[in-house]
């Protein structure tokens, strides 16, 4: 699977631009709290990795959705996918340690990209 | 994406959110996250919450109550709806930030998404002028939350009224747009998997929108905008949104038609001086100025609406009469105030726009040489002006209620000593209240006088032990944190779909007490100190100094050990060997 066809340069620009907020957010973190910069590191990246990524990539298959409404909504359907996946599996005994968490992530944005690679094979 | 004003203002505005945040944090905790120590938390239920965020994140486990709010039972299925805290949970594990702290981070971080929901849905149906200004003012009773936290257990609420305007949105836009049966049945995916975020997170907010939303599915069959392409959207829809359905109503049903719909929020105990609460939703009130420009509002989109100028006004407009038909039905089959004030925060994207609306048609038609521009920045401006305003004021406040709020060292140290040397199945009881509060900090199951009606009931008892008489009977309602009677005890395994073994709590102990613990709360009673394995008192050295003393003085001279004391606290053993 060759990323660069999966995701152009205008899909990935939005994501550029949210790091980059979240870096001037995490300079005041550090400037204004007592807070240590790898807790804050850490905060920028879980937000980043948990609430931006997953449903961003999700909404990538949407044509007609602009950039803002993908990061935002985006936002929001992480908030409601990542939680209810995380509460099916539970159900069935598996713990909602660290790992797992991240791995639950890891599949749901590998999987939105298998969807869009699937969609864009003829034409996206 | 162009770096246009736009996202400079959205970023100026998520910036300011987060200012607000550590503004808000500042003088308590010094917005210091590192601390494994809630900032000031105001509120009752506010432990509540982040008690069962901390337990997932603890025991990596959702199903199963914290033993130390249902009578130390373990591995009881809980029929709460658990899913804000385990978003929580989940959050704090990727962010490596314990719920102490995340709950309220993550509370901010939905306010700030929610006024961008609204943000995003008025641009696509109207312009960004408009988007922008009802972006800034739905900006203000979120403030409120920022600067404060909420007073009640509002928290799970919240996590709950991100959905609604998306869905909303999405709805919106799947009418709006041509797609392929792929797409359509994507949509119906995620609009099933918000739908189940908000069922598993607050039942009782979707029960009272499902006649929203049908409504408005009514509306699109009769315009006959649904069509066949939709059956893809539903069934997927439906195979999303089914299982959490069954699951999580079957678990929880009795909680639902309980304590759910009907439920009312008492306030607890405490000793301290009572505060008047600030008003969380100085703006939703409907005051007079709201109301002038809601009706200048929905005036101008019945012009838009006669002149035929757009379909998407029509669109937000009808939807507001829906909204505001479903609020009505609400308010009538009598939910009471709180709910509403809930279902009002809920649909209040609606009402805020209408409002915006009004406002900005209202100045445009009058004053038509004033510059685009400008007055948006005015708009803005005005909008933000009341948050600063208002915050010489609330920051006295907070500073008052963080002298009144439960965590101080000296307490800290006493319930970082509950933790680690009382048993988990020890029964400890909390003499002067804040039951909610060293539960969650000390994690050691508590009993309380509960759901006492009046404050003079809570410190009846008190009165009587300044009074030089011991309480070898305390007085109040007892209960559990989670204990309903209805709920005819608790969850012990899932032998089929609709089908539990219960367990009742306190089998081994005197039938009279354990009645005294379970029945339905219709009076006080009295329980014997003597149940208790432990005592934890507070408020040495405060005016109530002298009633601690005597209370200390006469458990030594009766047999009980004081086994640890610092100039706030003391813990004491009860001699079990006497009889009850």
């Amino acid at each position: 699977m060759n990323l660069t066809k999966i995701i152009t340069k205008e899909e990935f620009n939005p994501l550029l631009y949210s790091a980059i907020v979240l870096f001037i957010v995490s300079i005041l973190g550090i400037l204004l709290t007592q807070t240590s910069s790898k807790t804050i590191f850490y905060l920028i990246f879980a937000i980043f990795f948990y609430l931006i990524t997953p449903g961003y990539f999700i909404l990538l298959n949407f044509k007609n959705l602009d950039s803002l409404e993908r990061i935002v909504l985006g936002m929001v359907i992480s908030s409601a996918i990542i939680p209810l996946i995380l509460y099916s599996i539970n159900i069935f005994g598996i713990k909602i340690s660290r790992i797992n968490v991240f791995i639950t992530i890891l599949l749901v944005i590998i999987i939105a990209l298998i969807i869009k690679n699937y969609r864009c094979k003829n034409k996206c | 994406m162009k770096l246009n004003k736009e996202i400079i203002v959205i970023t100026l505005l998520i910036i300011f959110a987060f200012l607000g945040l550590v503004l808000r944090n500042f003088p308590f905790s010094q917005g210091n996250f590192d601390k494994m120590m809630p900032p000031v938390i105001t509120s009752y239920d506010l432990f509540a919450n982040i008690d069962y965020a901390s337990w997932i994140y603890e025991s990596e486990d959702a199903r199963y109550y914290n033993p130390s709010r249902i009578f130390g039972i373990e591995n009881s299925l809980v029929q709460q709806p658990i899913f804000f805290h385990l978003y929580i949970a989940t959050f704090g594990k990727i962010a490596n930030l314990h719920p102490f702290q995340a709950t309220s981070f993550i509370t901010s971080i939905l306010s700030i998404l929610i006024i961008l929901v609204f943000f995003i849905i008025v641009k696509r149906y109207f312009n960004t002028t408009l988007a922008l200004i009802t972006a800034s003012f739905a900006l203000i009773p979120h403030a409120s939350l920022w600067f404060f936290q909420m007073n009640v257990g509002f928290l799970y609420d919240y996590y709950a009224f991100l959905f609604v305007p998306t869905i909303l949105f999405f709805i919106l836009f799947s009418i709006d747009q041509e797609y392929s049966n792929k797409e359509i049945t994507l949509l119906g995916i995620i609009i099933g998997a918000l739908i189940s975020s908000q069922w598993l997170s607050h039942f009782v907010e979707l029960f009272a929108f499902i006649p929203f939303f049908l409504l408005i599915i009514l509306y699109l069959l009769l315009k006959k905008k649904l069509t066949k392409k939709f059956k893809w959207s539903f069934l997927s829809f439906t195979i999303t949104f089914l299982p959490f359905l069954v699951y999580f109503y079957s678990l929880t049903r009795k909680a639902h038609l309980g304590s759910g719909f009907l439920g009312s929020i008492k306030d607890s105990i405490h000793l301290g001086k009572q505060l008047n609460w600030p008003s969380y939703f100085p703006h939703l009130n409907l005051s007079n100025i709201l109301l002038l420009f809601l009706l200048i509002g929905s005036i101008f989109l019945i012009i838009f609406l006669i002149n035929k100028k757009t379909t998407t006004h029509k669109k937000i407009f009808i939807l507001f009469i829906i909204y505001l038909l479903v609020f009505g039905y609400s308010y009538l089959i009598g939910i009471n105030e709180f709910r509403t004030i809930r279902q009002l925060f809920n649909g209040y994207f609606l009402i805020f726009f209408i409002f915006c609306t009004g406002i900005y048609y209202s100045i445009t038609t009058l004053f038509k040489w004033i510059d685009n521009k400008i007055l948006t920045v005015g708009l803005i401006l005005l909008s933000i002006f009341p948050l600063f305003a208002n915050f010489s004021g609330v920051y006295s406040e907070l500073q008052q209620m963080d002298q009144n709020s439960f965590v101080n060292e000296n307490k800290w140290i006493a319930l970082q000593w509950i933790k680690d040397n009382i048993n988990k199945s020890d029964f400890v009881f909390y003499l002067n209240g804040y039951f909610h509060e060293v539960e969650m900090l000390a994690g050691k199951p508590y009993y309380e006088g509960l759901h006492l009606p009046t404050i003079e009931y809570g410190q009846k008892n008190i009165i009587s032990l300044c009074q030089g008489e011991y309480p070898d009977n305390y007085y109040g309602w007892w209960g559990a944190a989670e204990y309903h009677p209805e709920l005819g005890g608790y969850i012990k395994s899932r032998k089929g779909l609709f089908n539990f073994e219960m367990i009742m709590p306190l089998q081994n102990v005197d039938p009279l007490l354990n009645y005294t613990f379970t029945k339905d709360k219709k009076s006080p009673d009295y329980v014997p100190l003597k149940f208790f394995d432990y005592i934890v008192l507070q408020y040495r050295n405060t005016e109530y100094n002298s009633c601690m003393n005597f209370f200390i003085n006469e458990s030594l001279r009766r047999g009980d050990k004081l086994v640890w004391s610092n100039p706030e606290i003391a813990i004491i053993k009860i001699n079990k060997t006497l009889e009850l």
